[in-house]
């Protein structure tokens, strides 16, 4: 750990059951042929039983590489976990064996990818290969799991499982393949669930059945999930609590409230502003972040968000900004509480999808 | 547009022009290529063997058919003969210096007929597909489906014996296998969105062939020149080892090898210098292979 | 049988690019039998001098293969496209290269639509040389100041794009798309592959580029959200055919049509609270396959409003209050399918926002 005053234990405290997950101080190297690259560091926060983590950033942001870190899935040639503990359930993963962490997966913790085709073998059938998780895990004989694999597919939407666990991936649609990535994903019931973009590739009137899919699931199984994404719409529909990374650090983790009406960073809210039809009248001036984000290796000193924001202040860009703690949030930011609060995006929906009455009894919770 | 602007841009592009050597390192294929350090070297020698081939008259320090029975079986470093002697006295660096000439031209040559037969076929049947691209593939398969033996006897029963006549038929030999790959090359190139895009543009059919197809259908077809020079430079040196390829008392690395073979208890030598210098070639091209063939990638 | 849609909304301007009755076919093999899938089918718009037009849809709906069709990269099975008055069906070989001038493109992804092995200046320079025949310094320059419209510096001509990031090769592929000034210039899913912070750069510039050479685009997305911004009018398209068309402001508050409205309510917005409390419709099962024939209204299979007469007769276009029209059964009958704005909408003072208080520090952490 750095001398930075971070604050997982003042957050955990709060919730005062031992998390689910919590990472502390990670750092990630990758090797770039010529070089070697930081690609996370000081990566850390924690998951609460029964939480919804929302990991949002643009790509490059190291969000996928935390989630594949977590699972022990990093590029074993080019990629090293230089420094830092996963530890989920009491057991730091970093120590573990290759063998250790092949029981972890897809027990205690399962991942759900952005493409299910990748994740799932063609040679097989769905049924098979869940049957396979199942008996993999439990040790329970051929016909429990195959029980088990039926009921799971059922519990995940998919009309004549019995039948249709005997089919092979390539006869399934994109939406119907990522129900049956879910159902491998749940089928030992895991105490967290990473999901890294789960959605991304799908269309949209498919995207929101896959996400009440996983809310559905999650509620019914009481687990805790990560969910990894660049879409800031699917984060206010699905988390709780919500960690923003940008250039390989968290710089923001907020409640979900929190971070859409006061954001604490000046990235989220310039990537608020640049979510699509926020800052728009019809033909009214977009927000853009100025420039590119930085690459990996190429991470600016100071703060590494300073040369595109507009807040930036000569003491931003000599030494690496701490994250503190503002209220209920952290921030990696000398500027703490100063963002404007933020008015409700009710001009983004349709008139007749908002419920006037609801909207008004919606006291912002804490979500913690 | 103003003065001041114009004058700006035009003094960017004046001080943003760059030379050769930094497109070549920039050049996505070029760039990963010229990275891979044991492959720029091969290639280093393969490029200072072709000099020696250009220059091998004047660089010789004998003359390579010169016989002086006094220096028979001279040891290397003697005075005099820096890599020994043969049997009959003559230079055996002088005489690897001129077999290289040999080999090279022999396998340029295979590697000439085999592109001038394989590539434009090739283009053509990738590019238009349909009964052009059907008729194309018929005929290589067909040629593939004779023995190579056999092509060979025909051409050579045709044209008479001869090393030359040998390597035009290895050429014809391996036309299908640059057909096949170019054809394969270009299937996959032409169904790229930039190929689209040129069209998008109005840019004539040529142009896109040009421009666009045949400079990203070059790395696999390199890789495969690579290769059949390998095999191309093995075969020259299996047929003048046999005595079916140069005629003495001209020298070849195969000869060379043969006529060494007799005299293997007399000088040992004579058989290693010409088989390092065939291993040595034939290394260094399939490490280049292999570095071109670990360049391809999208350029991303 | 087909609808027959209107070409425009309110028709006086004369059109700059127009389709009529459009349909693009495909021939394909399922199951080993020949199967015709009509990708695009009896599509009509027009587009005005410095107007964007939105088409709309998920995959599948044929609005990729809607823009290849119209800008005649892929061959149409029927139909008529006018490009400034003059008809450009027919047209082949160098007739047709000519009319290219006058269109353009932009493709999805940055990465794969710039070919790899070339320099920025044998890029953005290729419509120079096939259309103006520039070459040598003269290109190079006009190469340059291209990039300099675009937001790039003109040092970039001799690089290759491999050094570039997404946002950037986009602006490059823009440069090459005006620079022959083209009237016409297709965006298909122009930045749909790029992080939200440079989407908007991309669409700023695009805009920009608009004002000032009075362009016209037709925009390819499938975000509705994008689209509301870029576009005059938005057109939704399900299946291959328009099933609504109208201002785009309209089709964002308003929407008439069932699939429009599945549509925006699928689409999450980045507000937890809005995006909680708000009345959703969810549809069923994935967009049907092109392939399967389906009778009367396309939409039906999903729709949750379908009646019975959805599954006998298709429905015809019916213009709905507030411009446009849509292709739906129930719009006749209610004018529009959406319910009027209430006044009792709230305001953004009425919904309580939790001030930002900077004396909330450490004291408020032991909730």
């Amino acid at each position: 750990m750095t001398a930075s005053p971070t604050t997982h234990d003042a957050v955990s405290d709060a919730t005062t059951v031992r998390p689910v997950l919590e990472v502390r101080g990670l750092f990630v190297e990758i090797d770039t042929g010529d070089q070697r690259a930081a690609v996370l560091s000081d990566v850390g926060f924690s998951i609460a039983p029964g939480e919804t983590l929302g990991l949002v950033g643009e790509s490059g942001s190291g969000k996928t590489m935390t989630a594949k870190a977590i699972m022990g899935l990093l590029p074993r040639l080019t990629a090293r976990v230089t420094g830092g503990e996963i530890v989920l359930d009491g057991v730091d993963l970093l120590g573990l064996s290759t063998k250790q962490l092949r029981e972890i997966r897809g027990d205690t913790v399962a991942m759900i990818f952005q493409e299910p085709m990748t994740s799932l073998n063609p040679a097989f059938t769905v049924g098979d290969q869940i049957a396979e998780t199942v008996r993999r895990h439990r040790g329970v004989s051929k016909k429990a799991a195959w029980a088990r694999t039926v009921e799971v597919l059922s519990d995940v939407g998919i009309a004549a499982a019995e039948r249709r666990s005997r089919s092979y991936p390539h006869e399934f649609s994109g939406g119907m393949r990522q129900r049956v990535m879910i159902a491998m994903a749940l089928c030992c019931e895991p105490a967290l669930l990473i999901a890294d973009e789960p959605t991304t590739a799908l269309d949209v009137t498919v995207q929101a059945q896959v996400l009440d899919l996983i809310r559905h699931m999650r509620e019914a199984l009481g687990m805790a999930m990560l969910f990894v994404t660049h879409d800031l719409g699917v984060i206010a529909d699905v988390s709780d609590r919500v960690v923003v990374m940008y250039a390989g650090q968290v710089v923001e983790q907020s409640g979900v409230l929190d971070l859409f009406r006061r954001p604490a960073h000046p990235y989220t809210e310039a990537l608020l502003n640049s979510m699509p039809g926020v800052e728009a009248g019809p033909r009214g001036t977009l927000l853009s972040i100025p420039g590119q984000p930085p690459a990996a290796g190429d991470f600016p000193v100071g703060c590494r968000f300073h040369q595109r924001c507009g807040y930036a202040a000569e003491e931003c860009t000599t030494a690496g900004i701490p994250l503190t703690v503002v209220g209920a949030q952290e921030t990696r930011c000398l500027l703490h509480t100063d963002l404007p609060s933020r008015p409700p995006l009710v001009d983004l929906v349709p008139e007749d999808e908002i419920v006037p009455e609801v909207l008004l009894d919606a006291e912002p919770r804490e979500p913690r | 547009m103003t003065v001041d602007q114009a004058d700006r841009i035009e003094r960017e592009i004046a001080e943003s022009r760059v030379g050769v050597w930094r497109r070549f390192r920039e050049q996505p294929f070029t760039g990963r290529f010229l990275r891979n350090r044991t492959a720029v070297c091969a290639l280093g020698y393969l490029v200072l063997l072709v000099l020696v081939a250009v220059f091998a008259p004047w660089i010789a320090p004998h003359d390579p058919d010169a016989q002086n029975l006094g220096d028979a079986f001279a040891d290397p470093f003697s005075a005099g003969h820096l890599l020994g002697a043969d049997n009959l006295g003559r230079d055996v660096l002088s005489r690897l210096i001129v077999a290289d000439r040999v080999a090279l031209s022999a396998t340029a040559l295979a590697l000439g007929v085999a592109l001038l037969v394989g590539v434009p076929p090739g283009l053509v049947a990738g590019y238009f597909g349909g009964w052009v691209d059907r008729v194309v593939m018929r005929i290589s398969d067909a040629v593939q489906s004779l023995p190579p033996l056999i092509i060979a006897i025909a051409l050579i029963g045709a044209l008479g014996p001869g090393l030359r006549n040998s390597m035009l038929a290895l050429g014809f030999i391996f036309a299908p296998n640059f057909i096949r790959i170019v054809r394969a090359a270009v299937l996959e190139v032409r169904e790229e969105t930039f190929v689209e895009a040129s069209r998008s543009i109005g840019t004539p059919t040529l142009r896109i062939m040009v421009f666009r197809i045949i400079p990203n259908t070059l790395p696999p077809i390199l890789v495969q020149i690579s290769l059949v020079a390998g095999f191309s430079l093995i075969a020259e040196a299996g047929l003048s080892l046999l005595g079916l390829g140069v005629q003495p008392p001209s020298a070849s690395w195969g000869s060379m090898l043969g006529d060494g073979y007799n005299f293997l208890f007399q000088q040992p030598w004579l058989v290693v210098f010409p088989g390092v210098a065939i291993a040595l070639a034939v290394l260094a091209l399939n490490i280049v292979g292999d570095g071109l063939r670990d360049a391809i990638g999208r350029g991303r | 049988m087909t609808p027959r849609t209107p070409i425009l909304d309110e028709d006086d301007a004369p059109a700059l690019f127009a389709a009529q009755d459009l349909s693009v076919v495909f021939d394909t093999r399922r199951h080993g039998k020949r199967t015709r899938l009509r990708a695009v089918d009896d599509v009509s718009f027009a587009l005005r001098q410095g107007e964007t037009l939105a088409v709309v849809g998920e995959s599948g709906s044929g609005k990729s293969t809607l823009a290849r069709g119209a800008l005649r990269l892929l061959p149409s099975a029927g139909g008529h496209l006018y490009l400034r008055g003059k008809e450009i069906t027919g047209l082949r070989g160098r007739a047709l290269r000519e009319q290219r001038r006058g269109m353009q493109m932009v493709f999805q992804d940055p990465y794969s639509s710039l070919d790899p092995s070339s320099t920025v200046v044998n890029l953005v320079g290729e419509p120079l040389t096939v259309h103006d025949r520039l070459t040598g310094h003269a290109r190079r320059r006009r190469v340059a100041e291209l990039l300099d419209q675009v937001g790039l510096p003109p040092s970039a001509v001799d690089r290759y794009v491999h050094e570039f990031s997404g946002g950037q090769r986009q602006r490059i592929a823009i440069a090459r798309a005006i620079a022959i000034d083209p009237a016409l210039v297709v965006l298909d899913e122009a930045v749909s592959a790029l992080d939200v912070s440079t989407q908007n750069q991309i669409l700023e510039l695009l805009a920009e580029l608009q004002r000032r050479k009075d362009l016209s685009y037709l925009f390819i997305s499938h975000n509705l959200a994008v689209v509301r911004w870029v576009a005059d009018r938005t057109a939704v398209m399900y299946l291959g055919r328009f099933v609504e068309v109208g201002p785009s402001e309209r089709v964002h508050h308003h929407p008439a049509h069932p699939y429009t409205r599945a549509l925006l309510s699928a689409m999450p917005v980045p507000d937890p609270v809005v995006q909680k409390q708000r009345r959703r419709i969810v549809l069923a099962g994935d967009p049907p396959d092109p392939l399967d024939v389906v009778t009367g209204c396309p939409f039906r299979t999903r729709c949750p409003d379908a009646m019975d007469v959805c599954a006998v007769q298709a429905p015809e276009p019916a213009p709905v209050e507030g411009g446009g029209w849509a292709a739906c059964h129930l719009v006749p009958l209610t004018g529009a399918a959406s319910r009027p704005r209430t006044d009792v909408t709230p305001t953004m003072e009425e919904i309580p926002c939790r001030p930002a208080s900077p004396a909330a520090s450490s004291t408020t952490r032991s909730t």
